[in-house]
C-alpha cells in the first residue's frame, strides 16, 4: 500500500525557533487558569468524560427500575418517584449521553483525524461543553428534589399540561433540556463548519475518514432534527405559562401536534446516535482487519442515505394514534427501505473482516461483534415493529423496551465501548485488555440477560412504565431475570470505570498503537500534528510509511505559526484545497461566563424567578458580546498573509462566503429557517385538524392587512438598507454613518406595524389555537428581530471604535447575512399570517 | 460562479440533491392523503381517477422526472463506482448513486397508493 513520496512543502531541517513559536502560541494556562483552555485536546476528553459521568448516572437509575421491577409488588420507590426516576433515566440517557458523548468524540478526534489543528470555533465548542456540564448537572439534581420531569422521555400531553401536571417537573423538562439541545446545536454547528473547512490540504470529500462522514451527516441531521423539539417545547412552554391552546383540543388546538414535532425530532435522534457510533465501528474495523474499508464510498452514500430517510420514519412511533391506514403504508415504506442502507453497512463490515489477512481480536473488536450481534437483533424487531399491525400488538409494551434497549445499548453503547478501548492510545495511555474482556463480556452477556426476557414480558402483555405489576400473571420469572441482567451489566460499568481510573492518562502524541492508516494516529499535541499533512489517499499512513516522520519533522505544511497566534488551515469544502490561516481564539473566561448565564437563566426560568433569569440573560448577552469583541475579526495581522510551504502565500484574513464565521452563520441561519418550518408546519396542522371554516373560527377577526402591508414595506427597506451599506463599505471603505441606524429603526417599525396587525384585530392568543399559533409565529419572530437588533447594535459600536473597515468587515457581513435573514423570515410570516386564511 | 461556490455546490448540494427530491416527495404524498382525510376528498376522483392514487402517482412521476435529470446531470463522465475518491469524480458519482437510491425509495413509498384505499382506517 506504500509508494514514493511527491517533493514536500518544506525542506528539512526547520529553524530551531520555528517550534517554540508554535508550541508558546498554544501553550495552556498554568494552575487553575486551564479551565479557561478551550483546546479541541482538552474540552474533547472532558467532554468525553462528562458523558461518561451521566451514562454512569443514568446507568444506576436503570438499575434501581429493575430492582424496584424484580418482585410483584416491591416499593423500593414510590409511583411518583418511579415516574421521575424512568423518566430522568431516558432524558439523561438521549440528551445528556448519547448525543453529547459522540460530538465529545468528534472534538477529541476529528481534527486530528483530519489533519488539521484545531476546529474552526473552539470557543462555540468550548461553550457547548460548559452549558452542558453545568446545565446537565443541575438537571440531574432536580432529582433529588421531587422536580425532575416524571411524563416519560417524550412528555405527551394532555398528561403534561398544566391541568394533569401542575408542578414544575414539565417545566424542568421543557426549560431544562431545552438549553441542552442549545449545546448540541453549537456543537453541530462547529462540526459541520470544520470538518467541511478545516482538513489537511488534498483530503477531499472522496478521502475523507468515514467518521468525518459519520460525523457530518450527525452535525446536519442535529441541525434539521433538534429545531422541532425546541419548537414543541416552546409551543407546551407557552402553553403552560400563559394558557395558549396549542394542544386544547376544546379550543382547537391538537395534542397529535406535539406528537408529529417531537417524533419528527425523535425517530431521527435515533440515527443521530446510531450514524456516528457506525461511524466509528467503519473506523475500528479496517485498523483490525488491516485492510481498506470494503465500499467505503457505498457506507458513505448509506450514511447520508439513511440521514434522509430516517426523517420520513417519525409516524412510526404514532401507529396507534388513529392516522389513516394509506399514510401508515407510506412512513412503513420508508421503514423497509432505511433497512437497506443500514444492511448495507453491516455487509460491508463483514466483508472487510473477511478481506482482512489476520484480524486482531482485541478488546475493540470484541465490541464491534458484540455490536454487530446485538444491533442486528435490534433492527430484526425494528422490522418487525415497522410492521403496522404488529405495532398495534406490541404498541407500549416491554416488547418495545427491548426493542430500543437493543438498538440503542447494541447501536450506540457497544461502538462507544469500542472506541473508548481503540482510541485511548490516540489521545492518552492504552486502557487494559485484560480488564476490557472483562468489560466486554459482562455488558455482552448482560444486555442479553436483561434485554431479551422483555421480548417475552411484553408479549405476555406487560405494559411500559409501570411501577409493579401483580403475581400470577406469569411475569415474575422474566422480571427476575431482567433483574440479575442489570447487575452483570452494572459490574461490567464498574470494572470500565476503575479501568479508566486506573491506567488512562491523558497525554500528547501517542503510538499509532493498532498500525491504523488514519491520521489521529500521527504524533499529536496542543497544536495538532507538527505540520499539517499532504493527503492523497483514504488511508495517508498505510500509503505513505514515512508520512510521521515526516510531518513530525515539520516538512509538511504550516509547520510554525505566521501571525505567533494559534492558527488553522481552511480549505475549500469539496476538494481540499488551502485557501486561507484562520487566527483562531485562546483561552479565556467569557464562554464560561455565557455558558452559566444561559444555564442560570433557563434553569431560574423553570421555578419562575423572574428578576433572577434577567440578570442571568443579561449576564449571558455581556459575556457573548465581549468573546465577539476581543477575540473575533481581529483584521489582517502584519502582512495579513504568509507561506505555508510548496509556493503557497496565503491571506490570513478573509471575509464573506470564505471565512469560516460566515459558514457558521449559514449554520444558523438554517437551524432558525427549520424552526421558522416547524412554527408553519404547526399553523398548517392546526389549520387542517380545525376545518377551513374554522380558521379563524367565526367570532375571531384576522391580523389588520393595512398595517400588515406597511410592515412588509418596512422589512424590504431595513434588508435594502443594509444592502446599500454594504456597497457603501465596499466603495468607501467605511460604514455610513446613517446606515445602521436608519436600519435598526426601519426593521424595529416593521415589527411594530407586523404587531399592530395583530393587536388591532383584537384576537387574543387564549382564545383559540387560531390566535395561539398566530401570536407564537410572531413573538419567535420577535425574538429573532431582538437579536438582529442586537447585532446591528454591535456592528454599529465595533464601526464607532474603528475596527471595521473596506477590508475587514467580517463582523458586518455576518450581521448583514443575519439581518436578511431576519427581513426575509417576517415577509414570510406576513403572506402566512395574513394571505392563507384569507385565501381558504 | 466562484471557485468557492463551485466547491461548496459540490461538496453540499450534489450529494443532497437526489435525496432532496425524495425529502420533497415524501412530504407531498403524506400531504395529499392527509388533507384528502381531514376534508374527506377520498372518494373524489380527478380525470376519472381516485383523488389520492392519481396526485400521488402524479407527484411520482414528477419526482422520477427530477431524478432523471439530476441523475444526467451528476453522471460521471467516466464510469466508475465510487472508487475515484478525487474531484469532482467522487461527488458526480455519489450525486448520481443518491438519485438511484432516492428513486427506488420514492418508487417503493408510492406504491401503496395503488393498492390500499385512501383514508382507511383500523376497524373503520
Amino acid at each position: 500500500m506504500s509508494e514514493a513520496s511527491a517533493p514536500l512543502p518544506h525542506s528539512l531541517p526547520r529553524p530551531p525557533e520555528e517550534l517554540g513559536r508554535l508550541e508558546h502560541a498554544w501553550a495552556f494556562p498554568r494552575g487553575f487558569r486551564v479551565v479557561t483552555e478551550i483546546n479541541n485536546n482538552l474540552i474533547g476528553p472532558l467532554f468525553i468524560a462528562t458523558a461518561l459521568m451521566f451514562l454512569l448516572l443514568a446507568g444506576l437509575l436503570g438499575v434501581l427500575i429493575r430492582l424496584q421491577l424484580a418482585f410483584p409488588g416491591l416499593t423500593l420507590v414510590n409511583a411518583d418517584t418511579y415516574n421521575q426516576v424512568f423518566t430522568t433515566h431516558g432524558v439523561v440517557m438521549m440528551f445528556l449521553f448519547a448525543v453529547p458523548v459522540v460530538e465529545a468524540v468528534g472534538i477529541a478526534l476529528l481534527p486530528a483525524m483530519l489533519g488539521a489543528r484545531e476546529m474552526p470555533t473552539p470557543r462555540l465548542g468550548a461553550y457547548a461543553y460548559w452549558i452542558y456540564l453545568i446545565g446537565g448537572s443541575a438537571f440531574f439534581a432536580s432529582l433529588f428534589f421531587g422536580a425532575a420531569p416524571d411524563g416519560g422521555w417524550f412528555m405527551y400531553p394532555p398528561l403534561t399540561g398544566k391541568a394533569a401536571s401542575p408542578g414544575i417537573n414539565t417545566d424542568m423538562y421543557l426549560l431544562g433540556i431545552g438549553f441542552i439541545e442549545i449545546s448540541a446545536i453549537a456543537g453541530a454547528i462547529e462540526l459541520i463548519t470544520g470538518i467541511l473547512r478545516c482538513r489537511a490540504p488534498g483530503m477531499t470529500l472522496g478521502r475523507m475518514p468515514i467518521f468525518a462522514w459519520a460525523m457530518l451527516v450527525f452535525a446536519g441531521m442535529v441541525i434539521f432534527a433538534f429545531p422541532a423539539v425546541i419548537v414543541a417545547s416552546t409551543l407546551l412552554e407557552m402553553e403552560r405559562a400563559f394558557d395558549w391552546p396549542f394542544f386544547i383540543p376544546e379550543r382547537g388546538g391538537d395534542p397529535m401536534l406535539w406528537q408529529h414535532l417531537f417524533w419528527f425530532f425523535g425517530h431521527p435522534e435515533v440515527y443521530i446516535i446510531f450514524l456516528p457510533a457506525a461511524g466509528m465501528v467503519s473506523m475500528i474495523v479496517p485498523a483490525m482487519a488491516r485492510a481498506p474499508l470494503v465500499g467505503h464510498s457505498l457506507v458513505v452514500l448509506a450514511l447520508v442515505g439513511t440521514a434522509f430517510l430516517s426523517f420520513g420514519l417519525w409516524v412510526h412511533h404514532m401507529y396507534a394514534t388513529g392516522i389513516p391506514g394509506l399514510s401508515l403504508a407510506f412512513f412503513a415504506s420508508a421503514g423497509f427501505a432505511v433497512s437497506v442502507p443500514s444492511g448495507l453497512q453491516v455487509f460491508a463490515w463483514i466483508a472487510t473482516f473477511a478481506s482482512g489477512k489476520r484480524v486482531r481480536i482485541a478488546t475493540p473488536t470484541l465490541f464491534v461483534l458484540g455490536f454487530l450481534f446485538i444491533f442486528t437483533l435490534g433492527g430484526l424487531t425494528g422490522v418487525m415493529v415497522s410492521v403496522t399491525p404488529f405495532d398495534w400488538q406490541a404498541h407500549d409494551t416491554y416488547f418495545i423496551v427491548a426493542h430500543l434497549h437493543y438498538v440503542l445499548i447494541g447501536g450506540m453503547v457497544f461502538p462507544i465501548l469500542a472506541a473508548l478501548y481503540y482510541w485511548a492510545p490516540c489521545i492518552g495511555t492504552p486502557l487494559s485488555e485484560r480488564l476490557g474482556k472483562w468489560v466486554f463480556w459482562l455488558t455482552f452477556l448482560g444486555t442479553n440477560v436483561t434485554f431479551f426476557p422483555m421480548h417475552i414480558s411484553g408479549f405476555l402483555g406487560m405494559p411500559r412504565r409501570i411501577y409493579t405489576y401483580p403475581a400470577g400473571m406469569g411475569l415474575e420469572i422474566w422480571n427476575l431475570v431482567s433483574t440479575i441482567g442489570a447487575l452483570m451489566v452494572l459490574a461490567g460499568g464498574v470494572v470500565l470505570f476503575v479501568d479508566l481510573a486506573r491506567n488512562f492518562r491523558v497525554q500528547a502524541g501517542g503510538d499509532n498503537a493498532w498500525d491504523a492508516g488514519t491520521m489521529e494516529w500521527l504524533p499529536n499535541y496542543n497544536y495538532g500534528p507538527r505540520s499539517l499533512p499532504a493527503v492523497d489517499s483514504r488511508y495517508p499512513l498505510w500509503r505513505k510509511p514515512n508520512l510521521a516522520a515526516e510531518v513530525e519533522a515539520g516538512a509538511h505544511y504550516l509547520p510554525g505559526t505566521l501571525t505567533g497566534l494559534r492558527e488553522g488551515l481552511v480549505v475549500s469544502p469539496a476538494e481540499g484545497i488551502p485557501q486561507y490561516v484562520a487566527v483562531l481564539p485562546g483561552p479565556g473566561w467569557a464562554h464560561i461566563v455565557a455558558a452559566i448565564g444561559t444555564a442560570g437563566f433557563f434553569l431560574v426560568l423553570t421555578v419562575e424567578w423572574l428578576v433572577p433569569a434577567a440578570a442571568f440573560a443579561a449576564l449571558a448577552v455581556a459575556a457573548f458580546l465581549y468573546w465577539l469583541w476581543t477575540g473575533t475579526d481581529l483584521g489582517p495581522i502584519g502582512e495579513g498573509r504568509g507561506d505555508i510551504g510548496g509556493g503557497l502565500v496565503l491571506p490570513t484574513y478573509v471575509t464573506g462566503p470564505m471565512a469560516v464565521s460566515w459558514w457558521a452563520m449559514v449554520g444558523l441561519m438554517l437551524v432558525l429557517g427549520t424552526c421558522y418550518a416547524c412554527f408553519v408546519g404547526s399553523y398548517l396542522f392546526l389549520w387542517l385538524v380545525n376545518g377551513d371554516r374554522m380558521w379563524p373560527p367565526a367570532g375571531l377577526g384576522s391580523p389588520l392587512p393595512g398595517w400588515g402591508g406597511l410592515a412588509f414595506v418596512l422589512y424590504a427597506l431595513a434588508a435594502g438598507t443594509m444592502l446599500a451599506a454594504s456597497g457603501a463599505l465596499r466603495r468607501h471603505g467605511a460604514l455610513p454613518p446613517w446606515a445602521m441606524p436608519l436600519a435598526l429603526v426601519l426593521l424595529v417599525a416593521g415589527y411594530a406595524a407586523d404587531l399592530a396587525a395583530l393587536l388591532g384585530s383584537g384576537l387574543q392568543p387564549t382564545q383559540h389555537a387560531h390566535s395561539a399559533i398566530t401570536y407564537a409565529i410572531l413573538a419567535w419572530h420577535g425574538a429573532i428581530v431582538a437579536v438582529a437588533l442586537l447585532m446591528a447594535a454591535y456592528t454599529q459600536a465595533r464601526s464607532w471604535a474603528g475596527m471595521i473597515d473596506g477590508t475587514r468587515r467580517l463582523t458586518f457581513d455576518n450581521t448583514m447575512l443575519f439581518w436578511l435573514y431576519t427581513a426575509g423570515q417576517g415577509a414570510v410570516g406576513l403572506v402566512l399570517l395574513h394571505g392563507f386564511p384569507r385565501l381558504l | 460562479m466562484s471557485a468557492l461556490a463551485a466547491s461548496a455546490a459540490r461538496a453540499v448540494i450534489w450529494p443532497a440533491a437526489g435525496l432532496l427530491v425524495w425529502a420533497a416527495h415524501f412530504a407531498g404524498i403524506y400531504a395529499v392523503h392527509a388533507h384528502a382525510c381531514e376534508r374527506g376528498l377520498a372518494a373524489r376522483s380527478l380525470l376519472g381517477l381516485p383523488w389520492v392514487a392519481t396526485l400521488v402517482m402524479a407527484l411520482t412521476a414528477l419526482a422520477l422526472v427530477a431524478l432523471a435529470t439530476l441523475f444526467a446531470l451528476a453522471r460521471p463522465v467516466r464510469t466508475t463506482f465510487g472508487d475515484k475518491d478525487t474531484e469532482p469524480d467522487f461527488t458526480r458519482w455519489f450525486g448520481a448513486a443518491a438519485c438511484i437510491v432516492a428513486g427506488f425509495a420514492v418508487l417503493f413509498e408510492a406504491v401503496p397508493a395503488l393498492v390500499l384505499p385512501a383514508c382507511w382506517q383500523a376497524g373503520g
